[in-house]
């Protein structure tokens, strides 16, 4: 019964993306009370920090211990740490909410990709960065769009180099990387000719930012990156005092 | 705390940010860049014929051979990259609001003017010791050239379709910030286009070769 209604209600990539943001902010808030309870507001944060540090110096000076990154941390209070923690959930939840936020200003599952071959230099190398747009899907010949091929996950980004427009139907196109011989026929699905634009390209690219990408191709390639990065960010967090 | 850590989270954060303000300011300043392009397209020569859309392809097609001349002098004072495309644009019979739009040729000139692939070599040479002028920037010129793609509409017709233009169109490509197209209108520095599309044409009849007739008849 519960799973006949639940079966019946749909919801479209749109509302689910506004859901995500929201309970993104309400992770968010959920956090940031949890915090103001421990500490105080922001506020009374740093009206109160004096005190503390104050008596984290004095509790050096007794041991003889210099102050070192390592050493900091068994001098955390408790309370501190949990505070810091939340702080980094903090980051965390904003993160998710920015991105979110921009997936539904753009109307694109992604408006942020990686560029991860050469086929389209010299425009594009290995490694850049593409902000995409989706609204208004009246994509003309020359634009560079990133579609995914049907029953295959593979982003790609090449230009439409053929377009066909019908009344009342989505665009169909053709793309081609600048740096390919051939056009991508032989890329798409078994028996597909051309692109649907509703249903098969995820945005157009609009903007471009060289080589900051690259820092996820070597976090996909070496995943123990991944790891220690992740490691050293909550570890900066942690010892974070402000 | 004056650690290690801090400093290193102050020095990458001065770094981003001057980062983020050079780079915003790099992607803005191209509007400053003056650019007046103007070009002449002209059909040369056409003819469609039958083929296949690749040669293990059992599928026979209507295809469209163009030769055209262009004439462009996009004077610029760019030192980026663009691309460059002329695409033929005819609408489906009977449905006018049904466009067919296909890439029939294209180039990339890089930013650098001495790999202009339009540039005559000796003056390429000359140009790496004087800075060449701001025509020979943006400048292709073609005669009698030939389409590098075979074109044709969704259902593989094309011949006899009627009122066809060519057009030319591009893309530039920024260091860092927006990507820019065609200007088909005045945006501050930068011209719209003079020129740019042909007279509109029809596509002729379907050139039957000899031995395909002959086969046919039998």
């Amino acid at each position: 019964m519960a799973r006949a209604i639940l079966k019946s209600i749909t919801i479209n990539w749109g509302e689910m993306q506004i859901l995500k943001l929201l309970v993104g902010l309400g992770v968010f808030t959920a956090l940031f009370v949890l915090r103001s309870s421990i500490v105080g507001v922001p506020g009374n944060f740093s009206a109160k920090s004096p005190k503390q540090t104050s008596g984290r110096i004095k509790n050096s000076h007794q041991v003889h211990l210099p102050p070192t990154m390592f050493s900091s941390l068994s001098y955390l209070k408790p309370r501190q740490l949990a505070a810091q923690i939340l702080n980094f959930g903090l980051i965390l939840s904003t993160a998710f909410m920015l991105w979110k936020g921009l997936s539904i200003a753009s109307d694109s599952p992604s408006p942020i990709v990686v560029v991860l071959s050469g086929s389209m230099e010299p425009a594009f190398q290995r490694g850049d960065l593409l902000f995409l747009w989706n609204r208004g899907l009246k994509t003309e010949v020359g634009e560079i769009v990133v579609y995914n091929v049907r029953g295959k996950d593979i982003p790609i980004v090449h230009r439409v180099v053929r377009r066909f427009s019908k009344e009342g139907e989505p665009l169909q196109l053709l793309t081609k990387g600048d740096n390919n011989l051939a056009d991508d026929t032989e890329l798409y699905a078994h028996g597909q000719d051309y692109l649907n634009r509703e249903k098969d390209i995820i945005g157009s690219v609009v903007g471009y930012m060289p080589y900051v990408g690259y820092v996820t191709i070597l976090l996909s390639e070496h995943p123990w990156l991944k790891t220690v990065m992740l490691g050293l960010m909550g570890l900066m967090v942690i010892m974070q005092r402000e | 705390m004056h650690s290690t850590v801090v400093r290193a989270q102050n020095i990458f954060g001065l770094f981003t940010t001057v980062a983020f303000f050079v780079s915003a300011f790099i992607g803005l300043s191209v509007l400053f860049y003056r650019q007046a392009p103007s070009a002449d397209v002209n059909l040369k020569n056409l003819q469609v014929v039958k083929g296949r859309p690749h040669y293990y392809s059992s599928k026979r097609e209507e295809y469209a051979h163009i030769r055209f001349d262009l004439d462009a002098g996009e004077e610029t004072s760019f030192y980026l990259k663009v691309f460059v495309y002329i695409l033929a644009k005819w609408p489906s019979p009977g449905k006018p609001d049904s466009i067919n739009e296909a890439v029939i040729w294209d180039q990339i000139i890089p930013a650098d003017p001495s790999q202009n692939p339009n540039i005559a070599p000796e003056r390429r040479r000359k140009s790496l010791a004087s800075p060449p002028s701001k025509a020979e920037r943006g400048l292709i010129r073609l005669h009698n050239a030939k389409s590098k793609y075979q074109i044709t509409d969704r259902a593989g017709k094309i011949a006899e379709r009627s009122n066809a233009t060519l057009e030319l169109g591009w893309n530039v490509q920024p260091w860092v910030g927006a990507l820019a197209w065609t200007t088909h209108m005045q945006l501050g520095s930068w011209k719209a286009l003079q020129g740019g599309r042909s007279k509109p044409f029809n596509f002729p009849e379907l050139q039957v070769k000899k031995k395909s007739t002959g086969g046919r008849s039998n």
